[in-house]
């Protein structure tokens, strides 16, 4: 038996935990209990860490597309005609797209990025769930000027005020909704605000529900409240920039009693923490938010301050390190931007020919779009808006390359089939939402002839004129060590001694307040919804753990047409019963499906399990929520 | 009942003690490991304790606190392959893949040699499992007596340490110079007796000094009890209102771990895994507390929510019925569901709940 | 039997269609005949392996009285079911049991005994009701009554009409929907009980269905004044190992998979959970 210390490969909590391997096969997981993010504990996800590398339908040889079919090649032919292929549509200067799962290391999203900005020139590289991601992080910056999080989970732990913005925490960030309710337990005040009421609303001191649209105006009388508490007066320092702008936005709020004394609570706390989980909303929303947030933090002194933290939990486990290494068609290594002419040239200098440093379209929007299509990892699992069913999505492009340790759909179009390592099998680093870098060790050997997806990538730029090497993945960490902003310097030693290494943070010197948007108009629409952003059976890690399965599969069969809850009440207006059909009518289109009842809901408010978003595909229009009219049938 | 499962008759007590010399315990350990394989306390990662096989004496950990992965996990594995299945739809072969060999777990704190002690009855219990009670069989069991409780534990409420009377093949007292083995069965006099010269009978003085140890450990407990008693008259008449499990479901976050590392717990699914050209039938970990535990075919759950999860466990754990059944409550006090519990609906909180009539969060 | 978890060897001897979505699989033991290697009682169940896919557990359809073969009746409602309808004449599959306690027949010898089946439930019920039939002397009227959705989802329809046939025994069947064709009754289960005179003090009424059937003709049975003992069920739970070890079929400290998966309404009302 074998036991490695490794990161948990789902959610961006950042678990540390131990992975066993009989016979090379990762067969079960132990707790770290000193880990300073898990500290012992995990969730039910982390206790299958290993189940999906074990249990999964693996790929384990090359295969290449011949006479329609896809058969086994070895790695020499299956690597030389992926690189002619996209060595050709590169010639002949045509669209290609890389999509890399932000589940990859750095080292592997490092690859992904000088195989695209590099070897093929293109600009065309993102991650799914990265834009939201992004966006939130975006908010952030507009008011510290620095789009990161701030803090560790250690810190919310010992908040003694926090504010939640969620979808689902329990469901999405289970280690994440832990320490908030330790903190809960130890006499903390929570503030929850979301579209629905969850486990973490019911946990909450005060909680507040908002209308999708209409986002920003229950977080308003929270700030309002602030001001009115005192916060922002002479004292607070350079936060005072942009305080009468805010001020001014905030003039029509009404300020109820609890938003008072919520905001008192963030207030007058000696360690407020702020934490932002997905939720489901546009994306214009997700950034009003984080700005609303952040604006929030920073007046109860949450930015900056020793034990105050400020974190935007991602969906994958390693969206940030993703982000950090250019995964992204907006900006290069570091976050920093494209026409950072000094990086570009560090970059060019390291990876030996020129970095294409235009604007790339989104993950989105390179399906069945690009004429030629790398895809590593898991890379097209849980992203909204959906893709689809991948083989027909991707049938617009002439060339689909994919990298993955399990089949899925997309072997349907793929030409080349190149069977890597799961994310438990890897060996590397990941960036937490905390910015502490961690080290990912191999919990088992990948089956068959798969190999790391670092090598795969290595040896695509290599045969795509990159030179030599690299020859394993820390050799990729020093080259990340000496270019990429924000990594440069990184003790490796540390990595393997304690338990990672915390990323500089650049310091919070360029604060500014910002002004709310106006409040949207009152309305009676009834709204439907995504039931959270995050669902476990769209994740292929979920999906192939036969313990973790179970639910979502239930879900499925027990509901083929899938469902829409809504308020009792609701119900009884329309005159329909719990298992009769509805039809939903918004601007794009329309959708039926059968009602089922949810005391929980708000009146007005309809919501579809994330699961059968394509149901709802129509209604949507890749919006995870819509105004609709709803009718019997 | 096999000779190996008699040998470590659970009510035999003590056999006889032996006294080993501090400075000699590293060329015990060698003679043990030429035995068989020796899985005992090994350091992990900054601080971290895991019981793993060890190669040479200077690994085995000696002074620790408890590992919070139970040491269960070399009788019950996560994942756990049971038999080979080879062939294809016409015609099949299935052989049992455990090879017998003899182990030794050493430095095993009580509680987990009492949790040890607890699987072995569930497995004997009505239909015996003899795959796991061989392999029970072929492991000696050395448990490390705790002069101290730890950080979480109440095993004193479970009679469950801090030093054990039996339910142990050798026990190990550290009483300084020496260490004090007591023998509970005949597989602990052989592993006392192949290492001849190590070990001399104890002196009463010695014993003397680990009564008083042991007076001295059980005065330390102080706040870190669980009383089981009114809470499982409660559990056992359904006296405990709806309403304060509704309360206390709302701070479980269902990950499982409370069962999953409890010493006593073993609850499992069987499924097939693909291995080579064929199929692994496995024993795989499973929890109560997920949803789709008792999820039928048809779709129907008997346990649709949280509450009937968290009900579910404390009534295997703490009910007077399982309690007549297994003759002690389902668990050993070692606090590991205090420190893994995602939310804080561990066995002291519960169970003081249930006893209090309210739920502090 | 030295491992609970090794399965036997079984044959698929024969396999029949009963509806669109049921199969009667007929299997021969590879290693020795059923008699003399696998006795049984009526009502116990069998955990049958599809090797890749996994295990599930399924009632013995067949009676100890005619041990030539064993027989499963199965509708596909998952991912084991829906392997095992692949599979004909020939394959090969994994058998474990027989599990459970089955049903008391010696209880019932001397005494009036009532069938009442919906549906899937019939197969369950099969082997008592042939295994009374086969020692027909030892017992007093014996009565079927079977309701399902439609005439189509009726199983076992050849024997349907064998038993109609016969005068020792009363056949009452029943669809909640018709189809063109069908002159039979049309409605609930209970209905039947107006059609056939029960005798509460001298019968045992064994009832096997869906979980809102059986609370429905348990009612119904009550209120004519059977006993709470004289009423039996059989309980159906998620199972896995089918000894009593793996807790998934657990109703408070009792374990379907070994003290039931047969018992009397008495026993399902005073189970806590």
């Amino acid at each position: 038996m074998r036991t490695v210390l490794t990161s948990c490969p789902f959610c961006g909590c950042g678990c540390g935990l131990y992975v066993h391997a009989r016979d090379g096969i990762p067969s079960g997981v132990a707790a770290s209990q000193h880990h300073p993010v898990s500290q012992g504990r995990l969730c039910a996800r982390g206790w299958s860490a290993h189940a999906a590398a074990a249990w999964g339908p693996r790929l384990t040889r090359p295969m290449l597309r011949r006479d329609g079919e896809l058969r086994g090649a070895d790695w020499g032919e299956a690597l030389d005609t992926a690189a002619r292929g996209l060595a050709r549509l590169r010639s002949s200067g045509r669209s290609i797209g890389v999509i890399a799962s932000p589940r990859l290391t750095n080292e592997e999203s490092y690859l992904a990025v000088r195989l695209a900005r590099g070897a093929l020139g293109t600009p065309h590289i993102d991650a799914p769930l990265r834009a939201e991601f992004a966006l939130a992080l975006a908010g952030i910056g507009e008011v510290s000027g620095v789009a990161s999080s701030r803090g560790t989970l250690q810190d919310v732990e010992a908040s003694d005020a926090i504010l939640l913005v969620e979808g689902d925490l329990a469901a999405s960030h289970p280690r994440a909704a832990s320490a908030i309710t330790r903190a809960v337990a130890a006499g903390a005040k929570l503030v929850c605000c979301g579209p629905a009421a969850t486990q973490m609303s019911r946990l909450a001191t005060l909680s507040f529900t908002w209308r999708p649209g209409a986002e920003t105006d229950s977080l308003a009388p929270l700030i309002a409240g602030a001001l009115a508490a005192g916060a922002g007066e002479p004292g607070a320092g350079q936060l005072a920039a942009g305080l009468d702008a805010l001020r001014a936005s905030l003039a029509a709020i009404a300020v109820g009693d609890q938003a008072r004394a919520a905001a008192r609570w963030l207030v007058e706390a000696a360690r407020p923490s702020v934490v932002v989980a997905p939720f489901p909303a546009a994306p214009a929303a997700v950034r009003r938010v984080t700005v609303a947030v952040a604006n929030l933090a920073a007046l109860c002194g949450g930015l900056g301050r020793p034990g105050s933290a400020l974190l935007v939990l991602p969906t994958r486990s390693n969206a940030q390190g993703s982000l950090d290494m250019g995964v992204t068609p907006e900006a290069l290594p570091g976050g920093r931007p494209l026409d950072d002419g000094g990086l570009r040239d560090r970059l060019a200098a390291a990876w030996g020919t020129a970095v294409t440093a235009d604007r790339g379209v989104d993950a989105a929007d390179m399906v069945g779009q690009t004429s030629g299509l790398v895809i590593v990892g898991d890379a097209l699992a849980g992203g909204v808006p959906p893709v689809g069913p991948a083989g027909e999505a991707l049938s617009g492009s002439e060339l689909v390359v994919v990298l993955d340790a399990f089949a899925s759909p997309a072997l349907d179009a793929a030409d080349v089939v190149l069977p890597v390592a799961a994310a438990i099998e890897s060996s590397g680093t990941v960036t937490g939402a905390d910015g502490w870098l961690r080290r990912v060790r191999p919990g088992g050997d990948p089956p068959g002839e798969a190999r790391g997806a670092w090598w795969v990538l290595a040896e695509l730029g290599r045969r795509l004129g990159l030179g030599g090497g690299p020859d394993s993945p820390d050799q990729v960490l020093e080259e990340i060590a000496n270019v990429v902003p924000g990594y440069r310097g990184v003790d490796r030693g540390a990595l393997d001694t304690g338990w990672g290494v915390l990323l500089p943070a650049p310091p919070v010197d360029r604060a500014a307040l910002q002004p709310l948007p106006a409040p949207a108009s009152p309305s009676d629409d009834r709204i439907v919804m995504l039931d959270g952003v995050y669902d476990w059976g769209s994740d292929p890690l979920v999906d192939h753990a036969p313990i973790l399965c179970r639910d979502e599969r239930s879900r499925r069969k027990l509901f083929p047409r899938g469902q829409v809850a809504m308020a009792p009440g609701d119900a009884e207006a329309l005159g329909v019963r719990q298992g009769w059909l509805v039809k939903l009518v918004s601007n794009h289109g329309e959708a039926v499906l059968p009602v089922v009842l949810r005391r929980e809901l708000a009146p007005g408010r309809l919501s579809v399990p994330f699961a059968f978003r394509y149901m709802l595909a129509d209604v949507l229009a890749g919006m995870p929520s819509a105004s609709v009219r709803v009718e019997r049938v | 009942m096999s000779d190996q499962d008699a040998a470590r008759g659970g009510s035999a007590g003590p056999r006889g003690a032996y006294a080993i010399e501090r400075s000699r315990i590293d060329d015990w350990v060698s003679t043990v490991l030429a035995l068989g394989e020796v899985i005992a306390p090994m350091a992990g990662h900054g601080g971290d304790v895991l019981y793993a096989p060890v190669e040479t004496p200077d690994q085995v950990l000696w002074e620790f606190d408890n590992s919070l992965h139970p040491p269960k996990e070399v009788l019950l594995p996560q994942t756990d392959p049971l038999f080979e299945i080879r062939g294809e739809r016409s015609g099949w072969q299935v052989a049992a893949v455990r090879p017998r060999e003899p182990r030794i777990l050493l430095n095993a704190r009580s509680c987990d040699a009492s949790g040890i002690r607890f699987l072995r009855g569930v497995h004997e219990e009505d239909l015996r499992d003899s795959a796991y009670l061989r392999r029970d069989a072929d492991l000696t069991v050395v448990s490390l007596s705790c002069p101290q409780p730890c950080s979480q534990g109440f095993c004193i409420c479970c009679d469950a340490g801090p030093f054990l009377d039996d339910g142990f093949d050798v026990q190990l007292t550290d009483l300084g110079e020496v260490l004090l083995a007591e023998v509970g069965s005949a597989k602990g006099e052989a592993l006392v007796r192949t290492s001849d010269g190590l070990f001399r009978p104890a002196s009463e003085q010695e014993l003397s000094r680990r009564r008083m140890l042991e007076a001295v450990a059980i005065d330390s407990f102080g706040e870190s009890t669980c009383h089981f008693g009114s809470a499982m008259r409660r559990i056992s008449t359904g006296r405990v209102v709806e309403a304060l499990w509704d309360t206390m479901s709302d701070w479980c976050f269902e990950c499982g771990a409370c069962t999953l590392v409890c010493p006593t717990c073993y609850c499992f699914s069987i499924k097939d895994r693909q291995s080579g050209g064929g199929w692994q039938r496995c024993r795989m970990w499973d929890s109560c507390q997920y949803g789709a535990f008792t999820l039928e075919a048809s779709g129907h759950n008997p346990r649709p929510h949280r509450k009937d999860r968290v009900k579910r466990r404390f009534y295997h754990k703490v009910s007077a019925q399982y309690y007549l059944r297994d003759g002690t409550v389902g668990c050993v006090g070692c606090g590991r569901c205090v420190t893994v519990c995602l939310g804080t609906t561990d066995m002291p909180a519960v169970v003081t709940a249930i006893r209090k009539g309210v739920w502090n969060g | 039997m030295d491992d609970l978890y090794l399965p036997r060897l079984a044959r698929i001897a024969e396999v029949r269609d009963e509806t669109p979505d049921t199969r009667t699989f007929v299997l021969q033991l590879r290693d020795g005949s059923v008699a003399d290697t696998l006795p049984f009682v009526p009502g116990q169940f069998l955990e049958l392996s599809v090797f890749g896919c996994g295990e599930a557990p399924f009632c013995i359809a067949s009676s100890p009285t005619r041990p030539q073969a064993l027989e499963v009746t199965v509708r596909r409602t998952g991912q084991l079911t829906d392997a095992l309808h692949t599979l004909g004449p020939g394959d090969e599959i994994g058998l474990r049991g027989p599990c459970g306690n089955g049903f008391d027949v010696a209880a019932a010898r001397g005494k009036d005994v009532v069938f009442v089946a919906g549906g899937i439930g019939l197969p369950p019920l099969r082997g008592l009701i042939w295994n009374v039939l086969d020692e027909r002397e030892s017992f007093g009227r014996v009565t079927v009554l079977y309701g399902a959705r439609t005439p189509s989802d009726l199983v076992y329809k050849n024997e349907l009409a064998d038993w109609g046939r016969r005068d020792d025994l009363e056949l009452l069947v029943t669809v909640d929907r018709a189809e063109p064709g069908w002159e039979g009754n049309v409605g609930m289960v209970p209905i039947l009980f107006d059609m056939t005179e029960l005798q509460p003090a001298s019968s045992l009424v064994y009832v096997c269905g869906p979980p809102i059937m059986i609370r429905f003709v348990v009612q119904d049975l009550l209120m004519r004044g059977f006993g709470e003992d004289a009423v039996i069920s059989t309980l159906e739970r998620m199972m896995q190992c089918g000894v009593g070890k793996c807790n998934h079929c657990a109703i408070g400290h009792r374990y379907i998979c070994r003290d039931g998966p047969v018992f009397s309404y008495r026993q399902i009302r005073e189970m806590v959970e």
